[in-house]
């Protein structure tokens, strides 16, 4: 069984490895190599990650772990974000993330049995005036009561991601140069989404 | 290395400090202890925990105590309003999730964080939630448990395993609230130093898993004591509780070993409460009295007209010079050797002149290493070389086969002894070179030959350390435990040395060089020797020759024994007398550097367990002879008055603060006698792999296999070959391997191939497979030069 870094990926990563005075400094270049292609980083990465640094895994891990946006269990298709910081929380966002949990019957972390959607609480995701604000694969969707998000998740199982949020999505931080006529064009395409691959590759 | 002085105001007082140096530290110096947890002396500084936050006089904000340098002119103030108020910030801070279960945690009474708690905290909680919770206790390796909920996040663990051991096996995951040391999955923290985590960490989050829960420490006594799990000398305490040896604890010596201990010698006091201890003497499998096994004794001595005596490697210098006074005066015998054939030979170890000691390798400009794998024979002493080769930048050079565990960090390696020469090594400074027994497949007298003449061609730039591996080796060795030797390091022909011992002495003794251990067996298989001694020697395990050393404790009509368990040699003793050891004795013992150091008991010996300088006393008195030698004392007494070299040792320099540091012998007046020439390179056979046999750290030797924390470790009966080697052969890991010895004539029959397991190890350096011994499988013969072929089994 070839590991993750093998032919391209592995050129690439030495020459990432390289680029460093210190070769650590590669850790997290290389991690966010193994998580846009799959989601997720595998152990067994972690430890190729190690082997090309000459550290430990251990180490590789205890830096990446830093990191909550850094992923080391398969995730579901997609990943649900509820903002658990003071704004959305005081606006029901707690009760917002368990009726979702409940309603799907995982627990927090968690991912449902058809692999769909994986869940977690988040610190302020930076939409507070929009409160409570819920990330689907780090798009955003603000003002999503209690009782509505249930509702938003099934949709986006049936309908996709995509034509969910053109309708219902929102962008709250200021736009980059050039964004606004990638956001007229439409969603992003599906390589732009950090999970989309994953199936692809599994 | 003198630093420079300068002033500095600390509370209004002024004192001197060493430029340069932390303030936490040069206060200390002075009296005044400034709080810390993140900070430990013997580890790079990270201020992270904010505990020793200090006022510096124009420095702007709290400044930690840790992280700042001394300066001329400084002005620090420890016990301000502003300071107290952080540190009972900083500790109401930590007390947050700390779960204070004092009660049930092993730390309790002596633990930093409830003493910092009592003198600088605040008192008071003002924390209602809930704290955090974790599964308690986790794995972290066999020997190591970790409670997460208790981990104040100073990263002394941390820093120790990845900056002094070099095992970054041990992390920390997550941040903030969830920060907590980490493992990678399915990758313990298996390090051979893990046990120094548990001593630096400031709270009980790390537990040795020996000691958790045995002794609070208030019931248990510590005294200062030296370890003898191998030659390093590592300085320790050894705990106690109603009357059981419970803990050992480094002590930190700047020359020996920075307080680090390795997991061996931490957790090698197990073996003191070893249910199978023998405890009784015996004769013909007969538990008989010691009066009894005294008069037999007496008796074969008194008959024979030859005697041997192997072994005294465990002894005290103590013991080792009654056995080797005895062998003189009493057997008139020069038949004595410590060693078993498996290490170096004496009169090179005694006739080294200027031997390095470890501080030298601090600030040579190259160190090489012509020896085993420090890492697991030496452990200590591979700290201090991993020390310097990678923060004073000394060179590294490698020779001779060995793998080393600094391999990546070694200016050169070279695969054969000959490969280097004194025309490779840095052409200033000074140079020391660690000479060892590397294979018992290698040839100690070409090894020798080697350094000798490398030696010579650096002239007084080099400084050599022969090292040999057994716990008092060295002290046996200046205690005259080899047939060419007499106490002192003086050869047995020397006429000065022989007046000094005969006023002492009186009797008769031989001058003649006697037979070592190889000779003493052949001549025993050849019915030649009446009766043989074996102390603390296991020859039919540990002599490269198991096959002879059966035939000669077959032959031997008085075989006696003293050990402190039963071996696969006991079962040809005639009279086995049970032996008290470490943890159980007092006396001196002598490192691999030749310092001299206390050993101190702890608990009392089993059964009638008694030590072997009693034994030797008694038999030597009932046969009529005045052998003194009473107590330790009285006997190092005797010793100081016969040999010049350990005239320092007096009880008083071996005691206290100063006494920390041991005495050095100084050396006696034999010479290296350098060869001339380098020997030739021998060439393997086409095909043929070079074989390393030799220890690791855990084996089932006679005292790990009795200390269950350790016994688990060893790796079991395995071959380490090389990847390449491994694809050559088509050898998978996990496998069966055959070993056979390759080509015919002079090299070893052995009756049986050996089967072990195969580990593919890119440390194990190409041509070359390493058979760890006394792996619990059937022993071999090892002689020199051997070469082997390998097969898959199957
Ligand atoms: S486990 Fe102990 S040594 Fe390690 S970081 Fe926590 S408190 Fe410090
Ligand atoms: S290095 Fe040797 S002396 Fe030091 S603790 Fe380990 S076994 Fe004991
Ligand atoms: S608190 Fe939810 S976005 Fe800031
Ligand atoms: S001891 Fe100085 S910051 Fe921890």
């Amino acid at each position: 069984m070839s590991g993750f870094f093998d032919g391209e990926r592995l050129t690439a990563a030495r020459a990432k490895v390289a680029e460093y005075p210190q070769p650590r400094s590669a850790i997290l270049p290389l991690l966010h190599m193994v998580q846009g292609e799959l989601g997720y980083v595998p152990r067994d990465a972690m430890r190729e990650i190690a082997d090309l640094i000459g550290i430990t895994p251990a180490e590789v891990l205890g830096t990446g772990s830093f990191y909550t946006m850094f992923k080391f269990e398969k995730m579901g298709r997609h990943l649900v974000s509820v903002c658990g910081g003071i704004s959305c929380m005081l606006m029901g966002s707690h009760d917002l993330y368990r009726r979702m949990l409940d309603h799907f019957g995982v627990g927090s972390l968690g991912t449902t049995d058809d692999g769909e959607f994986s869940f977690e609480l988040v610190e302020c995701a930076a939409a507070c005036g929009g409160a409570p604000a819920v990330q689907v694969d780090y798009l955003f969707f603000e003002n999503v009561g209690a009782d509505d998000g249930v509702e938003l998740l099934e949709d986006i199982r049936r309908l996709g991601l995509d034509t969910v949020y053109a309708e219902r999505g929102s962008m709250t931080a200021p736009l980059s140069p050039g964004a606004e006529e990638a956001l007229a064009a439409g969603p992003a395409p599906k390589t732009a989404h950090p999970r989309a691959e994953a199936e692809a590759t599994d | 290395m003198t630093a420079e002085s300068v002033s500095i105001t600390i509370d209004g007082r002024e004192v001197q400090a060493r430029a340069g140096e932390l303030l936490i530290a040069e206060a200390e110096r002075n009296g005044v202890y400034i709080p810390r947890f993140c900070w430990h002396p013997r580890l790079r500084s990270v201020a992270m925990c904010r505990m020793c936050l200090v006022e510096i006089e124009g420095m702007r904000g709290l400044q930690p105590a840790c992280y700042v340098p001394v300066k001329e002119g400084m002005e620090v103030r420890t016990q301000t309003d502003a300071v107290r108020k952080v540190q009972e910030g900083v500790l109401e801070y930590l007390l947050i999730n700390h779960p204070l279960d004092c009660p049930v945690c092993d730390r309790g009474g002596e633990c930093p964080l409830q003493d910092h708690t009592l003198a600088f905290g605040p008192g008071e909680s003002r924390f209602v939630e809930d704290k955090r919770h974790f599964e308690k206790p986790i794995e972290v390796s066999e020997l190591v448990l970790l409670d997460r909920e208790r981990c104040i996040q100073c990263a002394r663990c941390t820093r120790v395993a990845a900056e002094v051991a070099g095992d970054a096996l041990i992390d920390f995951g997550s941040r903030g609230n969830n920060l907590h040391i980490i493992t990678f999955p399915d990758e313990p923290f298996a390090s051979y130093f893990s046990g120094n985590t548990v001593q630096v960490c400031p709270v009980g989050a790390l537990t040795a898993a020996p000691y958790r829960f045995r002794a609070r420490p208030w019931d248990v006594t510590a005294v200062e004591t030296t370890c003898l799990a191998c030659s390093v000398g590592c300085r320790g305490a050894l705990y106690e509780t109603r009357n059981e040896a419970i803990r050992l604890l480094g002590v930190d010596v700047d020359c020996v070993n920075l307080g680090w201990l390795c997991d061996k010698g931490r957790f090698g006091y197990e073996f003191t409460a070893a249910e199978d201890r023998l405890e009784c003497p015996r004769m013909d499998g007969e538990d008989i009295t010691w009066g009894e096994a005294i008069e037999a004794t007496a008796i074969a001595v008194e008959s024979a007209a030859s005697v041997a005596a192997i072994g005294g490697a465990r002894l005290t210098n103590e013991g080792a010079y009654a056995l080797s006074k005895f062998m003189r005066v009493v057997a008139g015998s020069n038949d004595v050797d410590c060693q078993l054939d498996d290490g170096l030979p004496a009169r090179f170890v005694a006739a080294v002149q200027d031997r390095a000691t470890f501080e030298d390798i601090d600030t040579a400009a190259a160190v090489v290493l012509a020896a085993p794998d420090l890492k697991e024979e030496l452990p200590v002493l591979y700290l201090r070389v991993r020390r310097a080769v990678l923060d004073h930048g000394t060179a590294l050079y490698v020779a001779g086969g060995a793998q080393t565990g600094l391999d990546r960090f070694a200016a050169r390696i070279a695969g054969r002894l000959e490969d280097l020469d004194a025309a490779d090594l840095p052409a200033d400074g000074d140079i020391v070179v660690v000479v060892g027994r590397q294979s018992l497949t290698q040839d100690p007298e070409h090894l020798v030959a080697w350094a000798s003449v490398l030696a010579e061609r650096l002239g007084g730039r080099v400084k050599l350390l022969p090292v040999l591996r057994r716990a008092n080796a060295h002290g046996a060795i200046d205690m005259g435990l080899a047939p060419d030797l007499r106490p002192g390091r003086v050869g047995t022909e020397d006429p000065t040395a022989r007046d000094v011992l005969a006023a002492t002495w009186r009797g008769e003794f031989p001058t003649e060089p006697g037979r070592g251990t190889r000779e003493i067996l052949e001549a025993a298989a050849a019915g030649e020797i009446d009766v043989l001694f074996l102390v603390g020697a296991d020859p039919v395990a540990d002599f490269p020759d198991p096959d002879l050393a059966r035939e000669a404790l077959d032959r031997t009509p008085n075989v006696i024994v003293s050990d402190l368990f039963e071996t696969p040699t006991t079962a040809f003793a005639d009279v086995l007398v049970p032996a008290a050891g470490w943890g159980e004795i007092n006396g001196t013992v002598t490192n691999v550097e030749g310092r001299v150091q206390r050993l101190a008991a702890a608990v009392v010996p089993p059964g009638q367990a008694a030590s072997d300088s009693n034994f030797f006393r008694e038999v030597a008195e009932r046969l009529g002879v005045d052998f003194g030698c009473g107590t330790p004392a009285a006997t190092l007494a005797e010793i100081r008055r016969v040999v010049p070299a350990y005239a320092e040792t007096q009880p008083s320099a071996l005691r206290g603060t100063e006494g920390k540091k041991g005495v050095m012998v100084g050396p006696g007046p034999l010479a290296v006698e350098a060869a001339g020439v380098l020997p030739a390179p021998s060439e393997t056979r086409d095909g043929a792999l070079a074989v390393r046999a030799a220890r690791t750290l855990y084996d089932m030797g006679t005292l790990v296999s009795r200390c269950p924390s350790l016994a688990q470790l060893a790796p079991g009966p395995v071959v380490r070959v090389n990847p390449a080697d491994a694809q050559r052969l088509g050898l998978q890991d996990g496998t069966e391997a055959v070993l056979r010895p390759a080509g015919d004539g002079e090299a070893a029959t052995w009756a049986e191939p050996l089967r072990r397991r195969v580990v593919v190890d890119a440390g194990t350096h190409e041509g070359t497979v390493f058979v760890p011994l006394n792996q619990g499988d059937v022993p071999v013969a090892w002689p020199p030069g051997l070469e082997v072929d390998v097969e898959g089994a199957g």
